[in-house]
């Protein structure tokens, strides 16, 4: 009796997750590198409960689950900057930075550098080379150039070159803030089609009215699953009414 | 619901980015103004379900997991140092970059702040001083018959003094670089300090490698783009109306849930 709230409530509980992705979203549409993501949902079939002796199509009900966060890796515009310390990837891959369990991965190249010269991102973590180094400023260069395969030179000599690596699926790396993914998979070199641009950063590729339109569907599917809800309570005190009414 | 708190990340941010576009139009007629923009970060994910975990019905590796996003923070505030453009205003003492390089000025505790503002005046003593009588490195005193002053593309100065046909030298001014302007810090007064994300300071003339020609009676107005801040102002505050839309609806869809009964 209670199953049609309980398939409308798994419903309701999936829409505020996918609402909270939404505003995620839109939180970050103007993010540095930022790839929006969307949730995907399943099918959890189960056997009617109650009926247990029941077969048939009839006996089987299915509510809705979480099934996994879909990161859109479409590229965000790029935008001049002028700053030569700014880089931006044009293709596919991703620059590797210091991270405390291994290098993590960003498309976020607005980079600066340290006490000690080297070349680091916002928070500080070095930019790493192909064998995991980081990049040195020599002391005293006044201009530092970048080639479009990534290889860093001053007005006092080479620096080195930037790791840039691409994945065989992007979709599975892990997000852990501060525009920076994670991951386990071995990462692949990239081809010439990936270009790294000086003085440009890439946006994010989020669409906002896309996003809003999303949210506007999310909350009146939200509206008309608490409709169902209370049609099925109200359906409920009325067959109490009526079975129980004395003739 | 998270979605409540997540709109407000965005709505802080929005709030930050619409503080530094009005910074940058307010200082558009500010000599040498570098505009800056705000930049932010995503924060941390919460995983409902880890990526590479092993889907209970049949032991396959689930290839994305979901991670739920906990909003926006601002990461810096950074500075675009692209040139500005150069106004003249045939004023022998206004000078302008053009490229690359800082004036060096002397501020009253003896530390040097750099600036690209070459709006300089005499002092009392026949100081080259800027506007706020900070006197610059590498100029000496004019002396006070001085007819004219001229200062050439290497940013030497001469004077011409009466009953003289040959033009004095009063110094060159030094030139100081950096290879990450951006990390300079800003102390106000168009004047600029040395950080360790700036390194440290290479000092030369105008004209050699890596520094740009000095021009004398021009002066390098900001390179604030009016129209274009007034475009990023527009979507700044349409972005923030989004985020507050995503309140109102968070909100509608728990009075919704109030109602059920």
């Amino acid at each position: 009796m209670e199953n049609p709230s309980l398939i409308v409530l798994s419903r309701q509980s999936a829409l505020r997750s996918q609402m909270d992705v939404i505003s995620n979203n839109l939180a970050n549409m103007n993010t540095r590198g930022f790839r929006g993501e969307q949730l995907l949902f399943n099918e959890y079939v189960n056997a009617k409960a109650g009926n247990p002796g029941v077969r048939g199509d009839g006996a089987k009900i299915s509510f809705v689950g979480l099934g996994g966060t879909l990161t859109d890796t479409r590229e965000g515009a790029l935008e001049p900057t002028g700053n030569q310390l700014d880089f931006a990837i044009k293709g596919p891959g991703f620059f590797a930075v210091d991270g405390p369990n291994g290098p993590r991965y960003t498309r976020d190249g607005r980079f600066t550098i340290d006490g000690q010269g080297q070349i680091v991102n916002r928070d500080g973590a070095a930019v790493l080379d192909p064998r995991g180094r980081p990049l040195t400023v020599p002391p005293g260069a006044a201009s530092i150039e970048v080639t479009a395969g990534g290889q860093v030179s001053s007005d006092k000599g080479q620096i080195g070159t930037l790791q840039i690596v691409k994945f065989a699926n992007e979709v599975a790396l892990q997000k852990v803030g501060t525009n920076q993914y994670q991951t386990d998979a071995p990462p692949q070199p990239v081809d010439g089609t990936t270009s790294v641009n000086q003085g440009m950063i890439e946006g994010s590729n989020i669409e906002p009215i896309v996003e809003l339109t999303k949210m506007i569907q999310v909350q009146r599917a939200y509206e008309a699953a608490s409709q169902m809800i209370s049609n099925e309570h109200d359906r409920g005190l009325k067959a109490i009414d009526v079975l129980t009414r004395s003739s | 619901m998270r979605s409540l708190s997540i709109a407000a990340t965005g709505m802080l941010a929005q709030q930050l980015n619409v503080e530094v576009i009005s910074n940058n139009i307010a200082n558009m007629n500010t000599t040498a103004y570098k505009r800056q923009r705000a930049e932010f970060q995503d924060l941390l994910y919460q995983n409902q379900r880890r990526v590479g975990s092993q889907a209970a019905d049949n032991n396959a590796i689930v290839p994305a997991g979901v991670q739920l996003g906990l909003g926006v923070k601002a990461a810096a505030v950074y500075r675009i140092t692209e040139q500005g453009n150069l106004t003249t205003t045939g004023n022998q003492l206004d000078v302008a970059m053009q490229g690359k390089g800082y004036f060096q000025v002397t501020l009253p505790d003896n530390t040097i702040a750099y600036t690209r503002a070459g709006s300089f005046q005499l002092d009392q003593q026949g100081n080259i001083v800027t506007a706020d009588g900070l006197r610059i490195t590498g100029t000496n005193a004019i002396p006070n018959n001085a007819t004219s002053i001229t200062v050439n593309q290497s940013g030497q100065v001469f004077v011409s003094q009466p009953g003289q046909t040959q033009l004095a030298a009063a110094g060159q001014f030094i030139l100081a670089n950096f290879v990450n302007e951006a990390g300079l810090q800003p102390i106000g007064n168009n004047n600029f300090i040395q950080t360790q994300a700036s390194g440290n300071p290479v000092t030369g003339t105008a004209g050699n490698q890596g520094f740009g020609t000095i021009l004398q009676g021009f002066l390098e107005s900001s390179n604030v783009n009016t129209v274009q801040e007034i475009t990023s102002l527009i979507s700044a505050q349409r972005a923030y109306e989004m985020n507050s839309k995503v309140i109102q609806a968070s909100d509608e869809m728990l009075q919704n849930m109030n109602q059920i009964h």
